[in-house]
């Protein structure tokens, strides 16, 4: 375990010297701060706008970031060939997969949580209530982050970072929208079409689970069931990942 | 005890449905405490050896055995150091931070381990560059943490893979000098070169690759007559084997 905890901090280490996150992040407060003028305009819809801006901003940076830091983590020891004075040492490669994946998950989690605790602070000021109905979409966007870091960091196990970003990103807007593909397969009238629908369905992940941003922002109350439901879901489809992602590195030359 | 010995190795590419034979059926051993040039015209398959015995890329067939236990037992690991042809380090982490890291790889209790940072740097002589980021680093400031990172471990066994391949005069002695220094101190080195004047100066026994296969091996002093260059001697076997073959 503590090499792959070491493996997750040199990654935490080099990643937070990357400026990009630093812009995203900065990108995104501003962007919350900028909805408190905006919304002074929408009368009697303010805080309801702010709250709906602030968690859409913080799950778009929050995408960006674990895209970004899950894609390129495995690829950037490749090309640069640090992996061979790394694997050369005592090192299994199952602890090589799980430190990048671990270290870009940090440093995601880190970034929303920077963004979360400006969007709450920023909240409270223009209401003068401490909104803590809105930590349960905010661990909801962690987790959708952490199965995002893993759908990334597997693609990066046999792509460049560039292309595992694509792939990761058309996966991210699929997970989104794989909710509809029943209704879809139901109208289907080949037997294919119905096939490849649901297969498509089980194996993209579920993004909406993840998705309670707008009651929230309504003010409806997300019980705590659905919650451990979606974590424990995210928790599976992460795992499944990481396995896969082990099993495609395990047998790769790095010459 | 062998510090190094393989079986039957190969290994065989696979590009495009054509065959590249790297290396085949490579028979070698290594005896402990001495340096070892594994020698070769350039793309004779020396780094492909290194990486097969490090664990870096499967072997097709064969296997090997180092210090006494066989390629794939991370165990080894433990005990060996390791230097790649032209080093890439992590450009943003400054000497100490990648020796840190390194030695926290290794599992070194972290009094031990900065007592040792402090050590190598001062025997590569970095010292004064201690917080400068790699990517600010020379060649030569790259090749001696190089060098250092494969001592953290104070390991029996390192494997230099063109270690003075593109360095400038003051920069080769440097290196030489560092690789007898850890000879002296009771380590085997194993290293690959084509600089043949220098394999000559450095090494006890050497072994020479020509497309994949082990030509000669050997103690040096045997192998070479007394009025007789590495150079001249690598030379002729060279065009005698080719010629051999056509």
């Amino acid at each position: 375990m503590s090499t792959i905890l070491t493996i997750a901090q040199g990654v935490y280490q080099r990643l937070m010297k990357s400026r990009i996150l630093y812009v995203i992040v900065v990108f995104c407060l501003f962007a919350i701060a900028y909805s408190t003028l905006y919304s002074a305009v929408t009368a009697g819809e303010e805080t309801k706008l702010m709250k709906d801006i602030g968690l859409a901003g913080i799950a778009v940076a929050a995408m960006l970031i674990s895209i970004m830091v899950g894609s390129t983590a495995i690829p950037k020891e490749i090309e640069s060939r640090t992996i061979q004075t790394l694997i050369a040492k005592p090192v299994r490669k199952y602890e090589f997969i799980l430190g990048q994946f671990l270290g870009a998950v940090y440093v995601a989690l880190l970034s929303i949580a920077i963004m979360a605790v400006g969007f709450i602070i920023i909240l409270a000021i223009k209401t003068h209530a401490l909104n803590l109905v809105m930590f349960k979409p905010l661990i909801l966007v962690c987790f959708e982050a952490i199965v995002l870091v893993a759908v990334s960091v597997l693609f990066s196990t046999f792509c460049s970072s560039m292309v595992s970003s694509i792939l990761a990103v058309v996966v991210y807007i699929a997970g989104h929208l794989s909710y509809q593909i029943p209704f879809l397969v139901e109208r289907a009238g080949n037997v294919v079409t119905k096939f490849v629908g649901l297969l498509l369905y089980y194996v993209l992940p579920n993004f909406q689970y993840f998705n309670v941003k707008a009651p929230a922002a309504h003010g409806i109350c997300i019980p705590w069931g659905l919650i451990f439901g979606v974590i424990l879901y995210g928790a599976i489809y992460t795992a499944i990942m990481l396995l896969v992602s082990v099993a495609i590195f395990k047998n790769k030359d790095f010459a | 005890m062998l510090a190094i010995k393989t079986e039957h190795l190969a290994k065989i590419y696979k590009t495009g449905g054509k065959e590249t034979k790297a290396i085949q059926d490579l028979n070698l051993e290594v005896s402990p405490n001495q340096i070892y040039g594994f020698l070769g015209p350039n793309g004779a398959g020396k780094t492909t050896t290194i990486n097969m015995l490090l664990g870096l890329a499967a072997p097709t067939t064969g296997t090997a055995w180092i210090l006494e236990k066989q390629i794939g037992d991370i165990e080894i690991k433990q005990k060996i150091g390791f230097l790649p042809q032209s080093p890439y380090f992590y450009e943003s982490f400054s000497s100490v931070e990648l020796l840190n890291f390194y030695g926290k790889i290794f599992k070194i209790p972290r009094k031990e381990r900065y007592k040792k940072i402090e050590e190598l740097l001062d025997m590569v002589g970095l010292t004064d560059s201690r917080k400068i980021p790699l990517r600010k680093f020379s060649r030569g400031m790259l090749q001696r943490i190089g060098i250092a990172q494969t001592l953290i471990n104070d390991p029996d066994l390192v494997f230099f893979d063109e270690p003075i391949a593109g360095l400038d005069p003051v920069g080769r002695k440097e290196v030489m000098d560092t690789i007898l220094n850890i000879k002296r101190q009771g380590r085997t080195v194993f290293f690959s070169s084509h600089v043949l004047h220098d394999a000559e100066t450095l090494c006890d026994s050497i072994g020479i690759l020509d497309k994949g296969k082990l030509i000669v091996s050997g103690k040096l002093k045997d192998l070479l007559d007394p009025k007789e260059s590495l150079e001249e001697y690598f030379l002729k076997l060279i065009e005698k084997k080719r010629g051999e073959k056509t």
